[in-house]
């Protein structure tokens, strides 16, 4: 599943530290969700669209789907 | 001065207790001299284990005190995998005693209580997961 979670912290000139604080998670998670390799829990990835003022499909598209080999 | 967090100091001072525990048991059964390097090895433990929980990593904050939700699932996964290898190496030690005629029963008092424990988690956690 990609998402826009660099793209919006790109946007908003953040860094990953900013935006893990804010979120109350660890710098590593934001990585991790951005690089596509954790997918967050449902909370998380509410707390991260109302961060950003988006919707939580705008965010998170199941559409486009990482294909793990 | 930062203040250390109580809960990441209760695992090692757990492990110092149960190693001080083990090291007067030493002691006692094959003399003072093993006692006194068995206690040295549970302060090398505990002291390691408090340092690994102030790296400004995954490994700290899992052996810390203060994980969020990736880090509590990957603190979960190995877990798991060690159960799983702890139960498969209870499994060998079981049989490997059977062969040698020699007691069995403390494999099966672990057996046992890993049965026990897995249905009363199971039992618990559907009643009440933990989120």
């Amino acid at each position: 599943m990609r998402n826009r979670v660099r793209e919006q912290r790109a946007q908003r000139g953040l860094s990953q530290a900013e935006l893990a604080a804010a979120l109350g998670v660890s710098r590593q998670t934001v990585i991790s969700i951005e690089n596509g390799r954790y997918l967050p829990s449902l909370p998380l990835a509410f707390r991260i669209a109302r961060f950003f003022n988006v919707t939580v499909d705008k965010m998170f598209d199941p559409e486009d789907e990482v294909t793990e080999t | 001065m930062k203040r250390l967090s109580g809960s990441r100091l209760r695992v090692p001072a757990v492990m110092l207790i149960l190693g001080t525990g083990l090291a007067v048991a030493e002691a006692v059964g094959q003399g003072w001299h093993s006692g006194i390097l068995l206690e040295g090895v549970a302060v090398a433990a505990a002291v390691g284990y408090f340092l690994l929980g102030g790296m400004n990593n995954d490994v700290g904050a899992i052996y810390g005190s203060s994980t969020d939700e990736r880090q509590q699932m990957v603190r979960l996964r190995a877990q798991a995998l060690t159960a799983e290898v702890m139960a498969l190496a209870v499994v060998i030690g079981y049989m490997v005693q059977t062969a040698r005629q020699a007691p069995t029963w403390p494999f099966g008092v672990i057996a046992a209580v890993a049965a026990v424990t897995f249905a009363a988690a199971l039992a618990i956690q559907r009643v009440s997961p933990r989120s």
